[in-house]
């Protein structure tokens, strides 16, 4: 009974979401025009065709895409390593994609070559903070991959100060703080056709699994007892979630909060238990994310960095959540 | 008038806040602020350029007593300048913590004074004085706006004793940037433009900043402008649809080919009629980067661009802002390699 009030609430907020953000910019476009657009019909201003179909439906679809793909990637990690901390870079992918944008930027290569050494960048970290795992066989495997994604996402930050202080300050460094700050501005069609497919390619694994993130919240040795293996349960989600994640950063940039904050949020609704847990995410993902953006490209006379909005809108939510709950 | 307890309070209040923030207290600032000692102009051998608007001033000025670049290397890549400065080493910038010219190597060089370009806020008056006290070595900062270029010129000339090179190079920029002003009161005013940044040409120069004062000195109505602030934005794609400017200027030929070969660009009447202007950096850019008298160059190939009468004379004059502001011959294939079209 509960649960149909809240699933009909979330969609419709999803639904309103969609049409505000298709609806709502600078260019004038009104819901006439976009039934219109809609029905095939050739609007009066054949400006509004492009305004629709190559600059706000893919920013709305990347928008749902990314916020969902994020939530969904903090709420694996946050099961899986037992830790409300946790967001989806906890293992160094967005530094390593920020290190792997900054190197293409200095060297003024052009944005397929920024969003693919961003990707690599992000994959390349998280490859390499598993590895270092695999030599710290002494300690607890959850605990060392986050302290060894800390250290390795910290020697990228520095790696990335290192290129700011070597880039143009007038040119190169501009662009690469924009990058860092997030947001969704230069969407095309293009990135959404090679970067829709990897990151449902890394839900899909999360999606099919999810009743098993359960049991990873369990010690090792209990869901070993339960028939699961641990290990290669927990490769299966990393490599998943670091595939949406660096996906979402490299068309993006790095979106911080959403990855943190929604799994929190989503406790509150359907409680711990991943399988309503997850889809609660990565809907609730996608409407922060897209309102976010609304308000990035409609507040201000220009744009406004991403990454900053949903600091802000996400920052002061999480400390009220950790004020009226006993635990997280 | 009688002097009530509140006026003189405020009097009082008053005092305190332009003793506490000085340059409240200004009305105008002069355009050089020295710190430390000044050597007289005799005695200065070697000066040390703290960024690129200083590179490009002192190259302009007196480059027989540069030490070297603060951020140019040009030993590749520039066959377009003249041996006796693409020689010059690039030492890096002086710039606080982002400096990555140490102090120690500073000392090592022995400047007899170094020259700042640019922003004279307080922030890098308090940098230019903590210099002085830890370096001994006197410290001058010239306020950087192009519209200043003749007195910036003239003025720093006198400081380094090469007076009649700043005096010819002073006129130039006066011609420049008369002329513009001319243009700007006649057909200037009824154009607008879109200065394009970034990869994906969505980064921008807000009106006011230092990265389009050049395009706007022409009379040019930037399309981008927030009351806020004066540096760069990021705008949508949907907002330049709206603006529809007249001319999109770039220095970055990744840009321009996304401007131009992007579907999502097309709407925009300016990419449609070819008025995507790709104005490479060679390695100093012609509007934007640097921010320094290299502009003056660019002012005039945009002038040119627009004024047709204007057109014939360009090659001619480039040649000869080479020779006055580089120190270097330029040839007519090295013109046709750096303004494939005008």
């Amino acid at each position: 009974m509960k649960c149909v009030p809240v699933t009909a609430i979330i969609g419709l907020l999803l639904l309103s979401g969609m049409i505000l953000a298709l609806s709502a910019g600078k260019y004038p476009l009104g819901l006439s025009d976009i039934s219109q657009l809609l029905t095939g019909n050739p609007p009066h201003d054949p400006r509004l065709s492009i305004v629709f179909w190559q600059i706000r439906m893919p920013r709305m679809l990347a928008a749902l895409l990314i916020g969902a793909g994020l939530a969904a990637a903090g709420t694996t990690y946050q099961g899986m390593f037992r830790n409300p901390l946790v967001s989806p870079d906890i293992l160094g992918v967005s530094a390593g994609a920020g290190m792997g944008a900054s190197v293409a930027i200095l060297l003024g290569l052009s944005m397929l070559y920024i969003q693919g050494l961003a990707f690599v960048g992000g994959l390349l970290v998280v490859a390499l903070v598993c590895v270092i795992a695999r030599f710290t066989r002494r300690q607890d495997p959850v605990l060392s991959l986050v302290l060894i994604g800390i250290a390795i996402g910290t020697l990228c930050g520095a790696m990335i100060s290192l290129i700011k202080v070597l880039a143009d300050p007038y040119t190169e460094l501009p662009s690469i703080t924009f990058w860092l700050l997030g947001g969704l501005n230069t969407i095309t069609i293009n990135d959404l056709q090679v970067a829709a497919p990897l990151t449902l390619l890394g839900l899909l694994p999360l999606w099919l699994l999810r009743w098993r993130m359960n049991l990873l919240s369990l010690p090792d040795e209990e869901a070993s007892a339960m028939g699961v293996n641990v290990t290669r349960l927990r490769v299966i989600f990393i490599v998943s979630a670091t595939l949406v994640t660096a996906s979402a950063v490299a068309i993006a940039g790095i979106i911080g909060w959403v990855g943190l904050v929604v799994p929190h949020i989503c406790r509150i609704i359907t409680g711990a238990n991943n399988r309503q847990l997850l889809p609660m995410s990565m809907a609730v993902g996608a409407i922060l994310l897209l309102v976010t953006d609304t308000l990035a490209r409609t507040v201000s006379s220009v744009e406004l960095p991403l990454g900053i909005l949903t600091a802000m809108i996400g920052a002061p939510f999480f400390l009220l959540l950790l004020m009226r709950r006993e635990r997280l | 008038m009688d002097v009530t307890r509140r006026s003189l309070m405020q009097g009082l209040a008053g005092c305190g806040l332009l003793a506490a923030f000085p340059s409240l207290a200004r009305a105008e600032s002069p355009l050089l602020l020295p710190f430390g000692k000044m050597p007289m102009p005799g005695n200065i051998r070697q000066v040390l350029s703290a960024g690129a608007p200083a590179d490009m001033l002192l190259l302009a000025l007196a480059p027989q007593l540069l030490l070297g670049f603060s951020s140019f290397d040009l030993r590749q890549g520039a066959q377009w300048l003249s041996p006796s400065v693409t020689q010059l080493p690039k030492l890096g910038r002086l710039a606080g913590r982002a400096s990555t010219l140490s102090l120690e190597q500073l000392l090592a060089l022995k400047p007899d004074l170094i020259i700042d370009c640019g922003d004279i806020s307080d922030t890098f008056r308090s940098l230019a004085q903590r210099t002085v006290t830890q370096t001994n070595t006197p410290y001058l900062l010239v306020s950087g706006k192009l519209t200043d270029s003749p007195a910036q010129l003239k003025q720093t000339g006198a400081v380094l004793g090469v007076d009649s090179q700043a005096a010819q190079l002073a006129a130039t920029a006066e011609q420049i940037l008369g002329d513009a002003r001319t243009f700007a009161a006649s057909t200037g005013k009824n154009l607008s433009f879109y200065a394009a940044r970034g990869a994906r040409g969505l980064e921008t120069g807000v009106t006011g900043s230092l990265h389009t004062e050049a395009i706007e000195l022409l009379g040019l109505r930037n399309v981008v402008s927030d009351t806020d602030r004066k540096g760069l934005a990021q705008v949508s794609l949907e907002q330049i649809l709206l603006w529809q400017p007249d001319l999109i200027i770039t220095q970055d030929e990744a840009t321009w080919q996304h401007i131009t070969q992007s579907p999502q660009w097309r709407g925009i009447t300016a990419v449609k009629q070819q008025q995507v202007l790709l104005y490479r950096r060679f390695p100093f850019g012609w509007l934007d980067a640097p921010p320094g008298v290299n502009r003056l160059l660019g002012v005039r190939r945009l002038q040119a661009h627009l004024d047709s009468g204007l057109r014939s004379a360009f090659k001619a004059e480039m040649q000869q802002f080479f020779l006055q502001f580089f120190h270097s011959t330029l040839s007519d294939d090295d013109y046709r390699t750096l303004v494939p079209t005008i």
